[in-house]
């Protein structure tokens, strides 16, 4: 056995409780420790969603602290893109420790922040440290190639870093998205600067305050608090090699606009509108499950969550009816409490927004079977969050709003289908490709873009989009290398143009899949 | 009692007193710690139910047969009973096993301790030395028996001891041997108001997570009733939440899935008792190099340390003096077979098989970390065992050790196959994946020049491809080998997937190349062992193998060179590690116009060299590993001599005790020469001239042997290092540098010099076998 942790009787989380944490410390971080800004553009407020209360206000960084950041920041390159790989994997392996050992605080931190129940932020803090393990482990074998000229002669190929990498977070993972984007950019010997969301400021500082801890050099990895127009000025510096961003598609398409005039690599990874397709041969209440999952953890702001959910005729009423009492049953409530399943969700516009899809999907034609109405839990101090009931939709249509964009919130749009070639052609009806879903028995299925699926026998889940497992790459990874499937390499030299698709198995629970694949939890922006 | 063999009869009916005509029998070895249930278990159900298939079937078919029962010897026993099973005291250790474990379970070997019937199970014969504990008063013992922290020691009248694992009292009690002594502890599974509590909390955490369950009862299943992974996630957190902090492991929900099980997992890891039995060790301790060295000198088979199955020990010297430092342990080849067993045991059934990838890695960077932690004590017993200079033993033989590990612990979950795309069969459609599995019990034998990095090369890409191993050391230096063992039970590895065995290549590395259960052997040693060990592997279960052999690696010394460079670096090539080095420069060729300029700098610097005391920090020369070593490598000199080969410098033992040589310089050695061809293994620089310009003459020379494993060249000519390189036979080439080894770089040799990679992604491959998968959709 590996070796049990003792932990104190009392996790980190159940001393911070809803509606007392503060942050009064900078937001900045820059030369290994946390710092005012040097410049502003303006200030910002965060909030703790669960009462509506703000934690931290916050100046949006100027043009001087940005520039200080990336001159810090590259200054920090020259140091760490001399260490050997195993030196960096050594660091990397020790954060990764550190995060390990602050699980519950920093869990509880992005509760705190973000609003999701405590018990998904716990899954969140375990997958970034797992991907910063998997990449401290890559940083010692990176290898290029050598290629056999005639007359003796050769050519090589090294893996060198790019320079001082921008990461621009989402506020639905923060943490999360931190390590993700740091992870293989530190592993490969890069400096990074990160933006989190103005949402979502706080816990990218724990993730920079335990790195120096774990011995990168000052300036390796910096924070910058800001905007939009802050992140302007760091995709546009001169000095940064290459930006990569989680978030919505308007802003990617800017950033992708932006980074363009320096000709700078992008990585992008946007919004989704994926299908989930309900085969009538399917295990039923794994379906439902995988549907519920697909749509409503972390109140269902996840991007590649399986938000239209095609289902076969014969089955749709007994489905939709164990989706609709299943539903009913999720508790809804402060975050920090264990046993609540769903919390508020960022802030007062975004839940306006959502109830505003649901309004118009009511006004389309479609009918709400549960939820989507604004919700006040009994605790008085929750009087202030932003909450609303989960909510099912049916009736829906191909045409209207609420199937055609990306809600973000915890609505489920549940839509009928008869034959297979049509719910392909339906499910790939989209400007979207980010994930997809099938539940079914049968071997034979169209995969939703022309690409035969394989599916087990039993009980198969073709879980929504693999998620949350950090080995595998999310989004649209876009290198053709041998064996190279990672984030990693896309923070290097060599980026070749070509799509990846992923396929992710659920094997049956009675087999020996039990063991060798694991559902990952859907964590991820 | 004592029997070696067991069986069963199935006999023709008759009047109830089983003397009928016997039909069938079959028949087992019974192992010496076999138990009645044990033996019901692996031969008695499945053959029995085979059996009377087999008869009904012979019945059926007419061709029945009806052997007579002899009625000679013939006694007849009956059920056993408790009140015959009690123990006489008056035997032989090995009496006492045969007694209890033949009344294992039922009714029960059982004697009086303070007045009370205490019933026995459990029982192994003790091999290793008694370990401490306390005394505990057995009615009729020869001796009192000892309660120790694996069990209950016994004694026979022989003086000998056995171990019993579990008591049990009259109420029907039973408790772990071990916890006699500790008050309160009890083990039964009647739960406490306290653990009551806790099991009604868990009953509510399992309520809400299988919502679809009305009720949890005892036999509700977590997983059959529709958990996934990601609920063992959420019942181990909300567990940690709601029981007082209360840690599991996701493992621990998979191993007890029933609810039942599951409240019995709990209650047992919050009492404490599922704690891992501490490792006992019997040491040899030597204060030497300012601190304390505690080396472990017995077989490491299936996590524990134990002496030899027939007691067999040999001595091991200390080169520096010639004295002995301690007995350790002459593996035998039922010790073999034990630990082959052992990991066989653990891939095939244990926690290392089911692990993932990634705890592997997890395990592997611990280990690392504690080689670390122990390198002083390391480098030092290195300097003892096998006179290795301390200061280069910290850094090479233990520093790229804990290295290895590092790297290859990187690996662990980043081994994987490719999809293929193959010809669809329309209309059909077909997709190949290919699946990287590791091979499963695997040999390695290793030698002595760098016992512990040699271990550590084979051992890490074995372990981070998943596989379990059985490692014997050289004969002549197997003590950080079992150092390591140690250090693994520390970091956390699964009894059974890492076994020492110390022993002769003759026996068991023998048996390790004939083994039928192993699937692979890596080997580093010389290449005639080396053929012999292909012809075993071959000859047994075509298992696949890994060779490093010997070499005899030329460096070939331009006049464009950088001559500091190169006679700095030459003597590296050669001296370094005292030239017990397998990429030892084995012959230098040395271009006309600078050869003697650096015959007289190599000596120069030579007579700067100080030999002495490996541990001194200011030695840099140690002695040659053991005695045979020392006078081969006389012998080896004297050859050189008598063919007429210049001994410049050296060629002698240094005149003070332990096995030293004299860093050795021979020039004008032509290609005829048993110097040129011989490896020598030991500080002997061989020195040919070659004519000025002579490119293609000196890569003939130089490629004219049967080995391959490493070379050199060293010019300021970027051209010509290409070109010779490229024409060099050989699996490394150093261009300017020497010995310049990484963990990252592959390593190993071709033609008579082996093959297969150790070290980088290769070594990888080396114990990996890749399995195809095609389907149709």
């Amino acid at each position: 056995m590996l070796s049990r942790t003792v932990w104190a009787l009392c996790p980190a989380s159940a001393i911070m409780s809803t509606g007392t944490f503060v942050v009064s410390q900078p937001l900045n971080y820059r030369g290994g420790a946390r710092v005012n800004p040097a410049d502003g553009s303006g200030t910002e407020k965060a909030f703790e969603p669960a009462t509506g209360r703000v934690i931290a206000t916050f100046t949006c960084s100027g043009e001087k602290e940005v520039n200080l950041a990336v001159e810090d920041a590259r200054a920090a390159f020259r140091t760490w893109k001399k260490k050997s790989g195993m030196e960096r994997c050594r660091v990397l392996l020790e954060a990764a420790r550190i995060i390990r050992e602050r699980k519950d605080e920093i869990a509880a931190v992005e509760t705190i922040n973000n609003g999701k129940s405590v018990f998904e932020a716990r899954l969140d803090i375990d997958t970034s440290w797992q991907c910063l393990e998997y990449y401290a482990g890559l940083a010692g074998s990176l290898a290029g190639e050598h290629i056999q000229l005639p007359g003796g002669s050769f050519g090589y190929t090294r893996r060198e870093p790019l320079g001082v990498c921008v990461g621009i977070g989402a506020w639905n993972y923060p943490f999360q998205i931190a390590c993700w984007k740091s992870a293989p950019a530190l592993a490969c010997g890069n400096a990074m600067i990160f933006k989190p969301s103005p949402f979502t400021p706080v816990s990218a500082l724990l993730l920079a305050e335990i790195y120096t801890q774990a011995g990168v050099p000052p300036g390796l990895f910096n924070v910058v608090q800001g905007g939009a127009a802050t992140g302007q000025l760091l995709c546009q510096h001169q000095d940064v090699a290459k930006v990569s961003f989680t978030g919505s598609v308007p802003t990617g398409s800017k950033i992708m606009e932006m980074s363009a005039k320096g000709i700078k690599p992008v990585t992008l990874e946007l919004g989704g509108k994926s299908p989930l397709i309900i085969f009538s041969d399917c295990d039923m209440p794994n379906a439902v499950k995988g549907a519920l999952m697909a749509n409503f953890l972390t109140q269902g702001e996840v991007c590649c969550n399986g938000t239209r959910v095609f289902v076969q005729k014969d089955i749709l009423d007994k489905f939709t009816a164990e989706v609709v009492r299943q539903t009913q049953k999720i508790k809804i409530g402060d975050p920090l409490l264990e046993d609540t399943r769903m919390g508020p969700l960022i802030n007062g516009p975004h839940l306006e927004r959502v109830l505003e899809f649901v309004r118009l999907a009511r006004e389309q034609g479609a009918k709400v079977l549960c939820g989507g109405d604004p919700y006040v839990p009994e605790d008085p101090k929750l009087k202030g969050g932003y909450y609303m009931t989960p909510c099912v939709l049916t009736d829906c249509r191909d045409d209207m709003t609420c199937v055609k964009e990306e809600i973000f919130g915890p609505v489920m749009s549940i839509l009928s289908f008869d034959t297979e070639a049509e719910v392909l052609e339906r499910a790939n009806n989209t400007s979207f490709g980010l994930a997809a879903g099938v539940f079914t028995r049968v071997w034979q299925r169209e995969w939703p873009s022309d690409h035969r699926v394989l599916l087990p026998t039993q009980d198969s889940v073709c879980g929504d989009g693999g998620c949350g497992v950090c080995v595998l790459t999310a989004g649209r990874p876009k290198e053709e290398h041998p064996g190279t499937q990672q984030h990693d390499f896309q923070m290097l030299n060599v980026d070749l143009g070509a799509f990846e698709k992923r396929l992710y198995f659920q094997l049956s629970q009675q087999g020996a899949g039990r063991q060798s694949l694991e559902l990952p939890p859907l964590s991820h922006a | 009692m004592g029997d070696k063999k067991a069986g069963l009869s199935v006999f023709w009916a008759d009047d109830g007193l089983d003397t009928g005509p016997i039909l069938l029998q079959r028949s087992c070895e019974v192992e010496p710690s076999d138990t009645v249930d044990a033996l019901y278990n692996r031969f008695l159900f499945p053959e029995g139910i085979k059996a009377m298939v087999e008869a009904v079937q012979l019945i059926a078919d007419g061709k029945a047969p009806r052997v007579p029962q002899s009625e000679e010897g013939a006694t007849y026993e009956g059920i056993q009973k408790k009140e015959n099973a009690k123990i006489s005291w008056d035997q032989s250790a090995e009496g006492l096993h045969n007694w209890i474990r033949g009344h294992d379970k039922v009714p029960g070997a059982w004697a009086e301790i303070n007045g009370q019937v205490v019933t026995f199970y459990g029982s192994s014969l003790l091999h290793s030395s008694v370990p401490p504990g306390q005394p505990l008063e057995v009615k009729g013992a020869t001796k009192p028996g000892l309660i120790t922290k694996n069990g209950l020691v016994l004694f026979g009248n022989d003086g000998k001891a056995l171990m019993v694992r579990n008591l049990q009292f009259e109420d029907g009690k039973m408790i772990p041997a071990s916890q006699y002594f500790s008050a309160g502890e009890t083990s039964v599974v009647e739960l406490t108001a306290e653990e009551l509590k806790v099991s009604e909390t868990i009953k509510v955490i399992w309520a809400g997570i299988l919502s679809n369950v009305p009720v949890i009862e005892d036999s509700t299943d977590f997983f059959k009733s529709g958990a996934s992974s990601m609920d063992v996630v959420r019942l181990v957190e909300e567990i940690r939440q709601k029981c007082g902090g209360l840690q599991l492991q996701n493992e621990d929900v998979y191993m007890a899935t029933k609810f039942e099980d599951f409240i019995q997992k709990v209650v047992r890891k919050l009492r404490g008792e599922d704690q891992e039995e501490e490792l006992v060790v019997d040491y040899v301790s030597k204060e030497v190099n300012e601190m304390t060295v505690k080396m472990p000198y017995q077989c490491f088979i299936n996590g524990q340390f134990s002496d030899a199955d027939d007691g067999k020990t040999y001595d091991t010297i200390n080169p520096t003096d010639g004295s002995t430092i301690c007995k350790v342990s002459y593996a035998s080849l039922a010790d073999v077979d034990k630990a082959v067993a052992a990991a066989k045991e653990a891939f095939e059934n244990g926690e290392w098989g089911r692990m993932n990838a990634r705890e592997r890695g997890r395990l592997m960077y611990r280990l690392a970390d504690l080689l670390e932690e122990n390198q002083e004590e390391l480098a030092t017993i290195e300097a003892l065992d096998s006179g290795a200079v301390y200061t280069l033993a910290l850094k090479t033989h233990i520093g790229m050790s804990v290295q290895t590990f590092r790297y290859f612990a990187g690996w662990c979950d980043k081994i994987q196959g490719s999809t293929i795309p193959i010809n669809q069969a329309r209309p059909n459609r077909n997709l190949t994946f290919t699946k990287k599995e590791p091979l499963g019990v695997c040999a390695i034998i290793i030698p002595w020049n760098y016992p512990l990095m040699m271990l550590a090369w084979k051992s890490a890409a074995c372990l981070a491809a998943g596989n379990t191993l059985v490692l014997k050391p050289a004969q002549v230096t197997p003590l950080t080998a079992l150092k390591f063992a140690e250090l693994s039970v520390q970091a956390g590895f699964p009894k059974g997937v890492i076994n020492i065995i110390p022993g002769s290549g003759g026996v068991a590395g023998q048996r390790l190349s004939e083994h039928p259960d192993i699937r692979k052997l890596g080997f580093t040693g010389s290449t005639p062992i080396g053929k012999q060990i292909m012809k075993s592997c071959a000859v047994s279960n075509l298992k696949k193998v890994s060779l490093e052999l010997g070499g005899k690696s030329p460096l070939i010394i331009f006049n464009d060179c950088e001559l500091d460079k190169a006679v700095r670096m030459g003597m590296g090539a050669v001296f370094f590690n005292k030239g017990e080095n397998c990429i030892a420069a084995g012959r230098l060729f040395v271009e006309e116009s600078i050869h003697d300029e650096f015959v007289t700098r190599v000596v120069e610097e030579i007579k700067k060299m100080k030999i002495g005391d490996p541990l001194d920090r200011s030695t840099d020369h140690g002695p040659q590993n053991h005695q045979a070593h020392l006078e081969k490598l006389l012998q080896y000199c004297e050859a050189g001599v008598k063919e007429g080969a210049t001994l410049v410098y050296g060629g002698r033992q240094v005149q003070r005790p332990g096995f030293f040589m004299e860093p050795t310089v021979f020039t004008n050695v032509e290609d005829h020469m048993y110097l040129a061809k011989e490896e020598s293994f030991g500080p002997i620089m061989v020195i040919s001239k070659f004519q000025n310009g002579d490119i293609e003459g000196v890569l003939q020379r130089a490629n004219n042997t049967e080995y391959g494993l490493a070379s050199g060249v060293f010019t300021r000519d970027i051209n010509k290092a290409m070109y010779v390189s490229e024409k060099l036979e050989a699996g490394t080439v150093f261009i300017n540098t020497y010995n310049k080894t990484d963990v990252a770089a592959p390593f190993g040799g071709v033609k008579q010099s082996g093959f297969g990679k150790d070290l980088g992604e290769e070594a990888l491959n080396e114990y990996l076998k890749t399995k195809t998968v095609t389907l149709e959709y």
